[in-house]
C-alpha cells in the first residue's frame, strides 16, 4: 500500500505541475487551454527526437543540454503563438469561444503528430539513470526523484516569480484586472503573452518528465491533461497551490482506488463521479481565488 | 507654459450612441480645469476617449502634443497619462504598497514621493487594497496614479461614495499636486462648490454640450450658469 502512495504522489506531482500551468494562462485570460497536454506532447516528441536522432550509421544523442532548452522553446513558442493567434483576438468575445479555439488547436496538434511521428508507441529514454533509493522502506526510481526534484525547484521558481519580482506583480495585477493594469501602464498584451509562453514551456518539462513511465504516442499527454483539467477544477481554477494540492490528491487517489479496486476500470469511474459531486457540492472548487 | 491635452471638435461615444458633440477643450501645465454636469452629460465618455479607452468618433485630442490616434491606453499611461476611473480600479487582491509599486515601476522615489502626499495611508501601506475604506481606497487610487509621474491626470468622480467631509480634504491636495508637479488635470465631480475652489477653469456638460465655460472664478461668480447645466435647473 505504502508504495502506492507513493507512485500515486509522482504521478499526482505531474497532475499538480499540468494544472498550475492550466491556472497560469485561465488567470490572465480566462481560457482554459484545452491544447495544453499536446502542447507537451509535440515538445516532447521533439525532445527524444533530438535525444535519439538516428543517422546512417547511429543513434547521436545531443544531450539534454541541447533537447530541453528547444523542447521548452518550442513550448514557450506555441503558447506564444497561442495567445496572439486565439486569445487576444477573442478577448471581448464569450470566454467559450478562446475555449473552442484551443480545442480545435488541440486536434491540430495530434494530427500533425500523427502525420510526423504516428500513432504508435515511440521509444524514450531514461532522463537519468541508476539504483534509485530506499525511503521508509519504499523504493524511489531516479526518474520519480527527477519528476520530485524539478517539481519542486519549478514550483519554488514560479512562487517566487510571482511573489517577489515586479513581473510577478504585473502578473498578478493582470489577473485581477485587465482594464486596472493597462490603466497604470502594464503592457497587458506582452503579460499575457509572456504567461502562455511561460505555460507553454512548462508544459513541455511536464512531458518529457512523465514520458519515460508511460507509453508516449500522440496522445499520451491528452489523458493525462484531462486528470490535471480536473485538478484546476478542482483548486478553483484561479488558485496555484490549490491546483496543485488537488493534482496530487487526485494521483494518490487514482492510485490508491486502482490497487483497492476489484474491477478494472472502475478508477476512472470512481474519479469521475468524485469529481462531479465535488463540483455540484463547491462549484467554485475547493480553493478560494487567490492571487 | 506647455499644453498637455488639447481637444478639438470631439464627438465621442459608444458605438453608434453619440454622447459628446463638438467638445474643446485645453489643459495647460500645472492647471487644474474641472469638468461638470449632470449624470449622462459625457463626462466619463470625455475622460476615457482621452485616455485611450473609447474611439473617438471624431475631432482631435492631442495628449502631450502628440495626437491619441490608435495609442493604447497602456502606452498613453507610460507617456504620462494617468487616468483614475469611475470606481477607482485598484488591484483589491494586492497590498497598498504593490498598487503604487506597480505604477512606479523601477522608478521607487517617485512612490515614495506619491505616498508623501497622502500621510494618512502610511499604516495602511501593508494592507490589501479591498479591506481600505473609501477614502483610503481613493487616497491610493490617487498615489498610484502619482506614482507613474504624470504630466497629465485625469480623475474621475472621486467623491463617488465618500463623505464630502473626505473630498474637501482631498480637492485641496489635488491641488498641491498641480502646483507641485506642473502636473495638468481633468477633474471630473459633482460637489461643484468644491470643485471650483481649487479648479483654475471649468466647463460644464449637458448631454453631450457645453454649456458654459470659463475661469473657475467666473462661474463662483455666475452659479446659474452652472445651473443651468443641470437639468435645467434655475437658482
Amino acid at each position: 500500500m505504502g508504495a502506492v502512495v507513493v507512485n500515486g504522489v509522482f504521478v499526482g506531482l505531474i497532475y499538480g505541475l499540468l494544472a498550475v500551468g492550466l491556472v497560469v494562462v485561465y488567470r490572465v485570460s480566462r481560457i482554459v487551454n484545452f491544447a495544453y497536454g499536446e502542447t507537451g506532447m509535440l515538445c516532447a516528441f521533439v525532445f527524444f527526437g533530438i535525444r535519439l536522432h538516428p543517422t546512417a550509421t547511429r543513434l547521436v544523442d545531443h544531450g539534454i543540454l541541447v533537447a530541453l532548452p528547444a523542447a521548452m522553446l518550442l513550448g514557450a513558442g506555441i503558447g506564444a503563438a497561442m495567445e496572439r493567434i486565439i486569445a487576444r483576438p477573442l478577448r471581448t468575445n464569450p470566454v467559450l469561444n478562446g475555449m473552442v479555439g484551443t480545442i480545435a488547436t488541440s486536434l491540430l496538434f495530434i494530427t500533425l503528430g500523427i502525420d510526423l511521428w504516428g500513432p504508435d508507441v515511440h521509444v524514450t529514454k531514461p532522463l537519468v539513470q541508476g539504483e534509485g533509493i530506499t525511503l521508509l522502506g519504499l523504493v524511489v526510481s531516479p526518474q520519480q526523484l527527477l519528476i520530485g526534484a524539478c517539481t519542486v525547484a519549478i514550483l519554488v521558481a514560479l512562487g517566487t516569480t510571482y511573489r517577489f519580482t515586479s513581473f510577478g506583480l504585473r502578473l498578478r495585477a493582470t489577473a485581477i484586472d485587465p482594464y486596472a493594469a493597462s490603466l497604470s501602464g502594464i503592457n497587458t498584451d506582452a503579460t499575457a503573452m509572456g504567461t502562455w509562453a511561460l505555460a507553454g514551456a512548462l508544459s513541455a518539462v511536464s512531458a518529457i518528465l512523465i514520458a519515460p513511465l508511460v507509453a508516449m504516442n500522440v496522445v499520451f499527454m491528452t489523458f493525462l491533461a484531462l486528470r490535471s483539467f480536473a485538478a484546476a477544477l478542482l483548486g478553483g481554477l484561479t488558485s496555484l497551490v490549490g491546483a496543485f494540492c488537488a493534482g496530487l490528491l487526485l494521483g494518490v487517489a487514482e492510485g490508491v482506488i486502482t490497487f483497492k479496486s476489484p474491477v478494472a476500470g472502475m478508477t476512472d469511474a470512481v474519479v469521475a463521479v468524485g469529481i462531479l459531486v465535488l463540483l455540484v457540492v463547491r462549484p467554485g472548487g475547493l480553493v478560494r481565488a487567490s492571487y | 507654459m506647455s499644453r498637455v491635452l488639447d481637444i478639438r471638435g470631439l464627438d465621442a461615444g459608444y458605438g453608434h450612441l453619440q454622447v459628446v458633440r463638438q467638445l474643446s477643450l485645453h489643459v495647460d501645465e500645472g492647471e487644474i480645469v474641472a469638468l461638470l454636469g449632470p449624470n449622462g452629460a459625457g463626462k466619463t465618455t470625455t475622460l476615457l476617449t482621452v485616455s485611450g479607452l473609447l474611439a473617438p468618433l471624431a475631432g482631435e485630442i492631442d495628449v502631450l502634443g502628440a495626437p491619441v490616434g490608435s495609442r493604447s491606453p497602456q502606452a498613453l499611461a507610460r507617456a504620462g497619462c494617468a487616468h483614475v476611473p469611475e470606481g477607482r480600479a485598484l488591484f483589491g487582491g494586492l497590498t497598498a504598497r504593490q498598487n503604487v509599486a506597480l505604477a512606479a515601476g523601477r522608478d521607487r522615489p517617485a512612490a515614495t514621493q506619491a505616498l508623501a502626499y497622502f500621510p494618512d495611508l502610511e499604516p495602511h501601506l501593508g494592507r490589501r487594497a479591498g479591506l481600505l475604506s473609501g477614502g483610503q481606497q481613493q487616497m491610493l487610487a490617487l498615489a498610484r496614479a502619482l506614482a507613474s509621474r504624470p504630466k497629465l491626470l485625469l480623475v474621475d468622480e472621486m467623491s463617488l461614495g465618500l463623505a464630502p467631509i473626505i473630498v474637501e480634504n482631498l480637492l485641496p491636495i489635488l491641488r498641491r499636486i498641480a502646483d507641485d508637479t506642473g502636473c495638468g488635470v481633468v477633474l471630473v465631480e459633482q460637489h461643484v462648490h468644491l470643485a471650483l475652489e481649487v479648479a483654475d477653469r471649468a466647463c460644464v456638460l449637458a448631454h453631450g454640450d457645453v454649456v458654459a465655460a470659463g475661469t473657475a472664478a467666473e462661474l463662483r461668480q455666475q452659479p446659474e450658469l452652472v445651473a443651468s447645466g443641470y437639468l435645467g435647473a434655475e437658482i
